[in-house]
């Protein structure tokens, strides 16, 4: 994407937003000009009373403070509509990010070359925002304040020596921000990703700390941490050489104009073009006409950060999602049964074969279970089902019908899926348990908890079902954010109900409780377990071995255990595990 | 480990490495200061000059001269500015380390609360150091520079504008905090939103699957409303304040310099050009709060991060190293009536007392919670015990059941161990760790980073990277965590070959998951609520009572 069609983006994007935008920069147009306008009136005041045109001290004074308290109403103005610019351009770029984002999830957010997409996404955002908020009005500012200024010295003072004038302002603007611009950006860039190194190294330190002390590597962590420090230094000098560059050209430019003023309106005084008053003027605008302009000094290397982060939010959000709704969708039958058809699935950069040609049929209202080593495929079979992702070739039917030939919002009604990554979110208990069935009664809501044997937890909760889940914090263990999870499953009326290693941190009773739960639960649909946990398959009407993509044993427990193969193995490791 | 109780509250400077550079960046604002003053005076000689009707030349080049000076000067400061950050934060960085290793790795329960202000925190405090803090300390001292100047041209408009100086000091300090509470105010919803957000994006999938995913997005929405609404409303009435500030500095400087030199010169007191001089000078005085309101962020952001390093440094500063405990024979172990608490009143070990001989294997087994875990960082004297005494015949190492790996090759991750290993030895702890096939694998060899974009690490291939390390420390004693989780089974074998290599020839203390290796080794130590319950060789009767209180049958 072109730098044009960013910024034009953006600009779209902040159009709502234009007349409060206006508003503010007016008003901060207003207070600098004022800021500009008080020393010009007050030197004129100052010689005119001094040379005797002029009788009385206090009308000027009085015109003064009144100007102050006018300048300092602007302020406050200024200020209060460049927050509420702000807070909305925080509230929507959130917001429309997400928008744009959502319908990619999850398999059109998976990026091959970066892992943390998520973070980065985070991070752009936070990019984009404060500059959009915080930077268009100085860069208004630093234009037209200055030409303000000028036109009211040539008409109030001096058309001659505001010409002297004029070049200055413009040339600070014109000159001093795109000066050295490439290098400031791109010795930015490299900064940022030395000071990234020295914080990741630190942050290694801090999570390895251990490690270190075992180790005895502190002055080994220490020299690593310095050299990243010194490398971040020597890019940090080079920056400041073009700072103190652009810092010294600024103020030779006000002394230009200063140095300028001073010799042009001595010649005109000597000429007796203009009285002492308007010189006094035009040196005093001339004082204070280009610090608007200096505000640009900083902002140009921010602003190639803040498109470069823009531009990957659009090129995100221009995104198709792979998986879509159909054209011409069908209804989904009743009935829960589910047929894998030589189905393909290939992941990552290499395309390996995550799942290679599994054929499956899994009778309705039956419980199955899904075993294997890690990165056998079993995650990924029970992502096909509710379409996080389609399969290069075969197909996937559910009560016989083709699962792609029915609306997403049909489909993951009636397949419930409970990752294992217990993803809880802010609000309630209560609320995180209603994101399954929004119309959950409160009983049934309790029924599910005890379901998932956190009844006696959830009855020790301060405020029960409407504790905020960020309240509990530390406090809720990796098993109970996994039982939390499972009764929002649970809650969920659906025909299929898939546990992708659901209990995998539960200990041994809870592991009984829920056991029984899920064995109730196959008298009303069918049940898919993905199991870490061997004990919570050996009754599954059907267990299905994979290993490496493929499907490499099926039968139930003791037919496998007879068998002697991988299902056998995995059996053997599990008991010589101890229960605590 | 504690605080060590009524340890004196030293002040914590944060900034004393660059002292020098933040001296120079003040002498640098008040040379600026002197020379734009002079440059005032001798506007005020041209113009009085002119009136006389002398050859105004003279004036004009001074003036070029004292301008030229001035922007030469304004070239220091961003080099003493990035000095002042580059300093500070390298010394931070520094100090930060030594606080966490000094407070230990087991005491540091949540290192979230430590990376925060370790990274960006330290950034900030970097940047609060270079840019803001000179800006404040200049704003605060130019006002006594600028008077002593207005004092040489009119004592009387001096003894004036010396009366309204603690004008621009309190008003600046009062202006810094209505910024800084209105952008912590920000910077608060803005986290909660940022947090709101990171929730719904990493979530994703749940919403999806629960086709609640568009839901969350007009939730998002309508926080960030009333958020807004809550705020706008709050800083309607708080920045009020700003009118006033802003109105009341106007007045305090410039608008009172031109009254004065007003009429002082009505009087007769001064001329027309030391009149204009005047309220030159009295611009000057606003200078700072231009100059702070353009980088009141990076102060506010600033403040808030050294306050938390502050916090952190001062955390360490009330911890005591252990010192070494020695004395006992090469590669035995000796508890003797240990006890150690993270919390007062909640033992987490009372009492433990065990030997271990050397080259001999003990299990030690136990429930979640009983003490194990303290025990092994105790003996690798990461803990120092509030009771008792230990005694380790030689060093230490450790194999966690998680390890951590460090950013950085496999290489960087092995000289952890041994800074001068050379590379046949690495490859060999590779080869003995079954590793070695792995990362030959991969283009780069030893050279291949660890992590995301790298060389993938299983849990199980993380553990025989842990034990290479071991291997390449060379310790006569071994604490090993067992892994409990399910790995494939082909590395679990090797996992289990590697372990095999580092026990031999070495005292080992393994903390024990499975059947096969508690009934492996020499001895068994049952760890219950904190100390020894039980203990004996698994063929003996008490090792036969553990096992069996383990659910174990001997084979």
């Amino acid at each position: 994407m072109t730098r044009r069609a960013i910024t034009r983006r953006l600009l779209g994007l902040l159009r709502p937003l234009a007349p409060l935008m206006a508003v503010s920069i007016t008003c901060r147009v207003v207070n600098q000009t004022l800021g500009i306008a008080i020393p010009a009136i007050a030197a004129v005041g100052v010689v005119r009373i001094a040379t005797g045109t002029a009788s009385s001290a206090w009308t000027m004074v009085g015109l003064l403070i009144g100007i102050a308290v006018v300048k300092g109403s602007f302020r406050y103005l200024e200020q209060y509509t460049g927050h509420a610019v702000a807070f909305q351009l925080l509230a929507t770029l959130r917001s429309d990010t997400y928008r744009h984002i959502e319908p990619l999830a999850p398999a059109g957010l998976e990026d091959e070359r970066s892992g943390d997409l998520v973070a980065r996404v985070v991070g752009d955002v936070d990019r984009v925002e404060p500059f959009f908020a915080h930077t268009i009005a100085p860069v208004v500012g630093s234009i037209v304040v200055p030409l303000l200024a000028i036109i009211g010295l040539a008409i109030f003072a001096d058309p001659v020596l505001a010409l002297a004038l004029v070049g200055w302002p413009l040339l600070i603007v014109a000159v001093s921000p795109w000066l050295w611009a490439k290098r400031v950006a791109a010795l930015s860039t490299e900064l940022r990703v030395d000071s990234g190194e020295a914080a990741a190294a630190l942050t290694d330190a801090v999570q390895g700390s251990r490690e270190i002390a075992v180790l005895r590597a502190v002055p080994l962590i220490t020299r690593r941490i310095d050299d990243r420090s010194a490398a971040s230094a020597v890019i940090r000098r080079r920056l400041s050489r073009v700072a103190a560059a652009r810092s010294a050209l600024g103020e030779l430019l006000t002394a230009g104009a200063i140095v300028t003023t001073a010799a042009v309106g001595i010649a005109r005084i000597e000429t007796g073009a203009i009285d002492l008053a308007a010189f006094a003027a035009a040196i005093a605008v001339a004082w204070a006409i280009n610090t608007p302009g200096r505000a640009l000094e900083e902002i140009v290397p921010d602003l190639e950060q803040a498109l470069a982060s823009a531009g990957r939010l659009f090129e995100l959000s221009d995104r198709v999602s792979p998986v879509t709704d159909p054209d011409d969708s069908v209804e989904l039958p009743a009935d829960g049964s589910i047929r894998i058809i030589a189905v393909t699935v290939a992941l990552g950069e290499s395309r390996t074969a995550v799942l290679d040609g599994v054929d499956i049929t899994i009778p309705d209202r039956t419980m199955v279970a899904i075993v294997g080593p890690s990165g056998s495929g079993k995650s990924t079979l029970a992502e096909l089902l509710v379409r996080f992702r389609d399969p290069e070739r075969g197909r996937i039917e559910i009560g016989g019908t083709d699962v792609r030939r029915v609306p997403l919002a049909d489909l993951r009604s009636r397949v419930t899926l409970v990752s294992q990554r217990p993803e809880l979110f802010f609000g309630t208990v209560a609320d995180n348990l209603r994101l399954a069935s929004p119309d959950a009664s409160d009983d049934d809501l309790m029924r599910a908890i005890e379901r998932s044997a956190l009844g006696a937890w959830a009855r020790s909760l301060p405020r029960g079902l409407d504790t905020p889940i960020g309240e509990l914090g530390d406090t809720l263990s990796g098993g109970q954010r996994q039982r939390l999870v499972l009764a929002r499953g649970l809650l969920r009326d659906s025909s299929i109900l898939i546990l992708d290693e659901a209990t995998s941190e539960l200990d041994a009773e809870a592991g009984k409780r829920i056991l029984q739960t899920v064995t109730e639960e196959r008298e009303r649909r069918t049940v898919v377990v993905v199991a870490h946990r061997l004990e919570t398959v050996t009754d599954a009407d059907l267990i299905l071995v994979l290993d490496r993509g493929r499907l490499v044993e099926t039968g139930r427990h003791q037919d496998l255990i007879t068998a002697g193969g991988v299902y056998a193995g995995l059996w053997g490791r599990f008991l010589d595990i101890i229960e605590e | 480990m504690g605080r060590s109780s009524g340890a004196p509250e030293t002040k914590i400077r944060l900034f004393s490495a660059a002292r020098r550079q933040l001296a120079g960046s003040v002498v640098v604002s008040w040379v600026r200061a002197v020379l734009g003053a002079a440059a005032a005076v001798v506007i005020a000689a041209a113009i009085d000059g002119v009136v006389a009707g002398r050859d105004a030349t003279g004036s004009v080049v001074a003036l070029g001269i004292l301008l030229g000076l001035r922007g030469l000067a304004a070239a220091a400061a961003p080099l003493l500015a990035a000095s002042t950050a580059t300093t500070v934060e390298a010394d931070l960085r520094r100090r930060v380390l030594d606080a966490v290793l000094t407070v230990g790795p087991p005491s540091l329960r949540r290192t979230g609360e430590v990376i925060g202000p370790a990274t960006e925190g330290i950034d900030a405090a970097g940047g609060l150091a270079g840019t803001f803090l000179p800006q404040l300390i200049a704003g605060m001292s130019i006002p006594i520079l600028v008077g002593i100047i207005v004092a040489i041209i009119d004592p009387v408009t001096a003894v004036v504008l010396i009366l309204l100086l603690p004008v621009t000091p309190v008003l600046l300090r009062f202006l810094e905090r209505r910024f800084s509470s209105v952008s912590a105010r920000y910077r608060v919803t803005a986290d909660q939103l940022a947090a709101r957000f990171l929730d719904g994006v990493q979530g994703l999938r749940t919403l999806k699957a629960f086709d609640r995913a568009t839901d969350y997005g007009d939730e998002i929405a309508a926080e960030a409303e009333r958020l807004r609404v809550e705020t706008m409303s709050l800083l309607r009435v708080n920045q009020l304040a700003l009118l006033a500030v802003d109105s009341l500095f106007t007045l305090g400087t410039v608008v009172a310099a031109s009254a004065m030199a007003a009429t002082r010169a009505a009087a007769g007191a001064i001329s027309v050009g030391e009149a204009v001089a005047i309220v030159l000078l009295g611009m000057m005085l606003i200078e700072p709060l231009t100059l702070i309101g353009r980088f009141f962020y990076v102060g506010a952001i600033g403040r808030a991060a050294a306050g938390q390093i502050r916090e952190l440094l001062r955390l360490a500063s009330g911890f005591t190293v252990p010192p070494t405990a020695s004395g006992a024979t090469p590669g035995a172990i000796e508890f003797a009536g240990v006890g150690f608490s993270y919390e007062e009143g909640r033992p987490a070990a009372t009492d433990v007392t065990f030997q271990v001989e050397p080259g001999e294997r003990v299990a030690l087994v136990g429930p979640s919670g009983a003490g194990k875990t303290t025990v092994a960082h105790l003996a690798l004297g990461l803990l120092r015990p509030s009771r008792g005494t230990i005694r380790i015949g030689g060093r230490a190492v450790l194999v966690p059941q998680r390890p951590f790996l460090f950013h950085g090759s496999v290489a960087d991750n092995l000289r952890l161990a041994r800074p001068d290993a050379t590379e046949h030895e690495m490859w060999a702890a590779l080869e003995a760790a079954e590793l070695a096939h792995v990362v030959a694998r991969r283009p780069g060899g030893l050279e291949v980073a660890v992590g995301e974009r790298g060389l993938q690490i299983s849990g199980g291939e993380a553990q025989r990277l842990a034990i290479a390390r071991a291997l390449l420390v060379d310790a006569p004693i071994v604490i090993l965590d067992e892994p409990t989780s399910n790995v494939d089974l082909d590395t679990e074998a090797r996992l289990h070959n590697a372990m095999g290599i580092l026990m031999e020839h070495r005292t080992v203390v393994i903390i024990a998951h499975r059947r096969s290796t508690i009934v492996g080794v020499d001895r068994i130590l049952l760890m219950e609520e904190g100390t020894i319950a039980a203990s004996g060789a698994p063929a003996s009767s008490d090792g036969a009572e553990i096992l069996s209180r383990m659910g174990v049958t001997p084979a």
